[in-house]
């Protein structure tokens, strides 16, 4: 029946455009054939997917009303889905009306659509009201029935998943704005999640950017995620980042692990990017991770994007773990280079050597190629083809082609 | 008396006056939407405005997207945020990679992700959790023997001696607990010792545990699998 509703839902996808004849339409389309191989199981695989994604707008003299609509349809050629009568599948990610100044000040958005509060974030089913200006404040209110994608591809949720919430913030003061939230989240009616959270970014003098948030855990009475970092340019070619986060596990009230003893994660963070030139651009940075009880590890990652000419592109990157669960190094890189205007080739390498604290070494590569066309301005064309090279294959081939269409 | 509320009063309404001219004075991007980024830094630059956007900007984004009236918006659709949150794929881009649902990953997913993932999920549990509900990881951990992932409490040692059990399970759960729901959702492993109910009843909750606002929220259905 759900799924019914999903195709009934793309189905209308494709339709509203063709019935709203006075609006103004967009819509990009994106037909693809992917073939890959599911690890798990070792099964290659197949599928047509089509993604849609359309916006309509001017449907009022004052064009505060619009319509955007986003899904996909996938059907896929392997033999366990025919058997499993899942060879065709849909998913809608959002389907929702936007109406600017309801009356003024406020906004309406009903629908799918995806909502994100400091103290929380989901796709729902339902509404959000935006009030704007009264006076120095805003006050967001928003639920509805919290949408979930599960590993199968299907949605899964039921009418008594929900999500609700409610912000108010502020940009009294210039440059800065800060948010407190409530959001709660019900499994099955009982009170899964029940959260609050505050967000503080301000723009300071010099190029200084502060920013912060928290969401404490009401339920489980902990605060679940703390962050502060600060943004500083002291030139302008380079910006340093100081960040410190830390977190501590939390669980549905649903959910028996709510009930366990956990650690708090911490973690220091420096980085620093620097433009050498317009072409040239470099950045680094390091984190420490402590886990508790005496367990630490560290990261690192530098790496530089560079256009040595106008045509070609080049992004390298390493990085490297060490400390608590194991050690790991990876480079990647990857390249860009436009032949014509229309047409463009690229290629990729990840490479990442590791070893868990259990595990024999082991050595994971990847190898990519791909290309565009564009034929006009609605036709393009894109190709991509990957060669997976690990511990349980010597050679896998996977890859995607598409052909998308703006109109 | 009278004085000090009308002065009070006249100071809440000018700070109004003042507080509302500077939140409607704020700037929409929508004008500036096919803009590069070099353009955009150059001119924040200049108004002494730090730049976002650069290399690290996908960890950064988190806490800029979060606010109300985010500048977001103004340049993405919601796709552009549901292509990597949910895997959608309707954005062209070379870059990323399927999973082996045939489904695109983001690019922070590189090289065997399935592979090395037990590494790197460990750097910020959460998030993992930003994109993933818990089911996710069941789905394929439900379908892997335990001895495959060599976890170090699941380990045997020597020929005769189980797992390393008594020394290790305890600080692999309270570091990295979601690790333990990804093949046991029930928790069905962890009662046959923590339970209230059986065996060696050996309690799990932390130190000064008050579970009255989870037992109320969950209608005691929590409480009642052990009690």
């Amino acid at each position: 029946m759900r799924r019914t509703c999903l195709l009934l839902s793309l189905a209308l996808l494709l339709v509203l455009p063709l019935a709203a004849e006075a609006a103004d339409m967009r819509a990009t389309s994106s037909t693809q054939f992917l073939w890959f191989n599911d690890s798990l199981s070792g099964q290659d695989d197949e599928m047509f997917a089509e993604y849609l994604k359309m916006s309509i707008t001017k449907l009022n003299q004052e064009n505060t009303i619009t319509i955007h609509g986003y899904g996909r349809g996938t059907y896929s050629l392997a033999d366990d889905a025919a058997e499993s009568d899942e060879e065709l599948l849909g998913r809608l990610y959002y389907f929702y009306l936007d109406y600017r100044d309801v009356v003024q000040n406020v906004d309406l958005v009903a629908g799918r659509h995806f909502v994100n509060l400091p103290a929380g974030s989901a796709l729902i089913d339902g509404a959000t009201v935006n009030i704007r200006n009264i006076g120095p404040i805003g006050l967001r209110l928003l639920g509805g029935r919290n949408v979930l994608f599960s590993g199968d591809r299907n949605e899964i949720g039921g009418s008594d998943d929900s999500f609700m919430g409610a912000g108010i913030s502020t940009d009294v003061i210039k440059l800065t704005h800060i948010e407190a939230a409530y959001a709660r989240k019900t499994d099955d009616s009982d009170v899964a999640r029940e959260t609050v959270g505050i967000t503080i970014t301000t723009y300071l003098p010099k190029r200084i950017a502060v920013y912060g948030e928290a969401k404490y855990d009401l339920l489980s009475e902990t605060t679940s995620e703390l962050l502060a970092g600060i943004k500083f340019s002291p030139l302008e070619r380079l910006t340093l980042t100081g960040e410190y986060y830390q977190s501590y596990p939390t669980f549905d009230a649903t959910s028996i692990y709510s009930v366990f003893a956990v650690n708090q994660y911490q973690e220091s963070l420096i980085k620093a990017e620097y433009a050498l030139t317009e072409d040239y651009k470099l950045f680094m940075s390091y984190a420490a991770e402590d886990f508790d009880d005496g367990e630490d590890a560290n990261r690192y990652e530098a790496g530089i994007a560079a256009r040595p000419i106008a045509d070609l592109a080049l992004n390298v990157s390493y990085d490297r773990r060490n400390g608590y669960g194991g050690e790991l190094s990876g480079i990647r890189f990857n390249g860009r280079y436009s032949v014509t205007s229309k047409t463009a080739v690229s290629a990729g390498i990840d490479w990442d050597d590791f070893r868990r604290e259990t595990f024999e070494d082991e050595t994971v590569k990847k190898y990519w190629v791909g290309g565009t066309h564009r034929f006009n301005e609605t036709i393009s064309l894109m190709v991509r083809a990957e060669d997976n090279v690990n511990v349980k294959y010597d050679q896998q081939y996977q890859g995607v082609a598409t052909v998308n269409a703006e109109f | 008396m009278k004085k000090q509320v009308t002065v009070a009063g006249l100071a809440v309404v000018g700070f109004l006056i003042i507080a509302f001219q500077l939140v409607a004075a704020k700037t929409s991007h929508i004008d500036y939407r096919d803009m590069k980024i070099a353009e955009c830094t150059a001119c924040h630059q200049g108004d002494g405005i730090s730049p976002n956007h650069g290399a690290l900007w996908v960890r950064e984004h988190r806490a800029f997207a979060v606010k109300a009236g985010a500048n977001c918006a103004d340049c993405h659709d919601q796709s552009f945020c549901l292509d990597c949150h949910t895997g959608g794929g309707i954005e062209p881009d070379l870059t990323r990679s399927l999973s082996r649902r045939g489904e695109y990953m983001p690019k922070s997913h590189r090289s065997d992700w399935i592979s090395i993932h037990a590494l790197n999920r460990l750097d910020n549990l959460q998030s993992c959790y930003r994109c993933h509900d818990a089911t996710f990881c069941f789905d394929c951990h439900s379908r892997q023997k335990s001895n495959t992932m060599n976890i170090k409490s699941h380990v045997k040692t020597f020929v005769g001696q189980d797992f390393i059990w008594n020394s290790e399970h305890s600080r692999e759960a309270r570091r990295n607990l979601q690790a333990c729901q990804s093949c046991h959702p029930e928790g069905d492993v962890c009662l046959q010792c923590h339970s209230a109910k059986q065996a060696v009843r050996v309690n799990p909750h932390p130190k000064g545990w008050d579970g009255s606002k989870l037992k109320s929220a969950s209608g005691e259905r929590t409480c009642r699998v052990c009690h």
